[in-house]
């Protein structure tokens, strides 16, 4: 009987190892979407500079005159000032939670934000004005936008179920996920 | 004698009709707009904005009012879409699939002109003169691929057409700027090429002790972001001069 168990367990294994595939390691992790948290307050009092911050995640770069703008993922953009590029100034970081990308012109500065745009007067950077307001996106709160494009064995896209609790979603961070309880047909 | 000056003053005029100095563009007016890397999502054209949202929609705003961004329309191309460029009144948009072209003479409703197809993978691209220059990199989001950087030829707009192939190893942003063409190559670094004979670029340097995710040209210098920090550099004769460092820190 111990035999027969060893064996079978042996080819249950077997079978196993045979239906693991690059996204599902150990049967029960996924790729996909996490939110990212606001801890408290309204969308609108977020945005804000605070002290120049040492680079630490690096992500996209943007540069208007002499200003130099490096976002640091889902956190906001470290303000540079690239008047000598060979001397560039840490000056600020401006904080906007849950940002990616952001572009300019003139001193207004747009922001994706919550899902949404934020538009801030930047012509004084250390006291940036927000001048038009997000709303906040009732479906970004429930569900990511993107759809995970990588998982070749079905259209679903799992996420983290987001907890209202721990406050408003800014992002959607693509990653690895544990046991994800929440999934969206793409 | 005379006539010599006049000639010489010619050539260097046109010379410098001729040279692409992005730095002069990017000046400080009230309603200039800014320049971002190949990776950016979002870009501004004019008193549009254009923005990729959850990689299956373009948003459109209009922006002439500057203190405010409305959304004024919803492209719907398909999925996988990931960076936006402004080639002249056209918007380069870079997907997993190619790079889909669009005329926003109309800034408000952009026109579909044509879509350049390869194998699945993260592409951004950028495009100077009549050429695009487009990477190709596997990974966890965009598997299946080859890595490699493409010249695609836009002298047929409606019908973009690869020109050259040349292997990279994990290329992410890119820029090209006059002569010169930088390909960031994720965590192995980043190669600088001759573009003088737009067609075959000609590889210069390969630094590969500074990971590069990210780049943007301005004319005489670059500025390269990666995981070890923010790096720039100076183009000389066939040689780069690192200007400045802001190291990442661990934290």
């Amino acid at each position: 009987m111990g035999k027969y168990f060893t064996l079978f367990a042996g080819i249950v294994l077997l079978f196993a190892g045979c239906t693991r595939d690059n996204r599902m390691y150990y049967s029960y992790n996924y790729m996909g979407f996490k939110p990212i948290y606001a801890s408290s307050g309204t969308l609108k009092d977020l945005i804000r500079t605070t002290s120049a911050k040492p680079l630490s995640e690096t992500g996209k770069i943007y540069v208007k005159g002499n200003l130099l703008l490096v976002n640091k993922p889902f956190s906001g953009v470290h303000v540079i000032d690239n008047t000598d590029p060979s001397k560039p100034l840490n000056k600020a970081f401006l904080e906007i939670p849950g940002n990616i990308d952001v572009a300019m012109k003139g001193n207004f500065l747009y922001a994706d934000y919550a899902g949404k745009i934020a538009v801030i007067d930047v012509s004084d950077m250390d006291h940036p004005r927000i001048t038009q307001s997000v709303e906040l996106d009732t479906k970004y709160q429930q569900y990511p936008p993107q759809a995970d494009m990588t998982n070749r064995w079905s259209s679903r896209t799992y996420f983290e179920c987001p907890d209202p609790a721990k406050g408003v979603v800014v992002g959607w961070l693509y990653t690895n996920l544990k046991s994800p309880k929440c999934w969206k047909n793409q | 004698m005379k006539n010599l000056i006049l000639i010489s003053s010619a050539i260097v005029l046109l010379l410098f009709s001729c040279s692409k100095d992005k730095s002069m563009s990017s000046d400080t007016g009230n309603s200039s707009t800014g320049e971002g890397g190949s990776m950016a999502a979002m870009t501004i054209m004019g008193d549009y904005m254009y923005r990729i949202a959850g990689g299956n929609a373009i948003e459109v705003y209009n922006i002439s009012a500057d203190s405010s961004a409305e959304l004024a329309t919803i492209l719907n191309p398909g999925s996988g879409l990931e960076t936006l460029f402004p080639y002249g009144k056209y918007l380069l948009v870079g997907t997993t699939s190619g790079m889909l072209i669009y005329d926003v003479t109309n800034g408000a409703n952009p026109g579909y002109v044509s879509r350049y197809d390869h194998v699945v993978s993260c592409d951004p691209v950028v495009a100077q003169g009549n050429y695009a220059y487009v990477t190709l990199r596997d990974g966890t989001r965009c598997n299946r691929a080859a890595n490699q950087l493409e010249v695609v030829d836009l002298s047929d707009i409606t019908n973009p057409q690869r020109l050259t192939t040349i292997p990279m190893q994990q290329p992410h942003g890119l820029d090209a700027d006059g002569d010169n063409l930088v390909v960031g190559e994720g965590s192995y670094g980043f190669k600088w090429f001759d573009i003088k004979d737009p067609v075959n670029p000609k590889q210069l340097k390969f630094e590969n002790r500074v990971p590069c995710f990210d780049v943007i040209s301005q004319g005489d210098h670059f500025i390269v972001v990666g995981s070890n920090g923010l790096y720039q550099y100076k183009y000389g004769t066939g040689t780069l001069e690192q200007l400045s460092v802001i190291p990442v820190s661990a934290n």
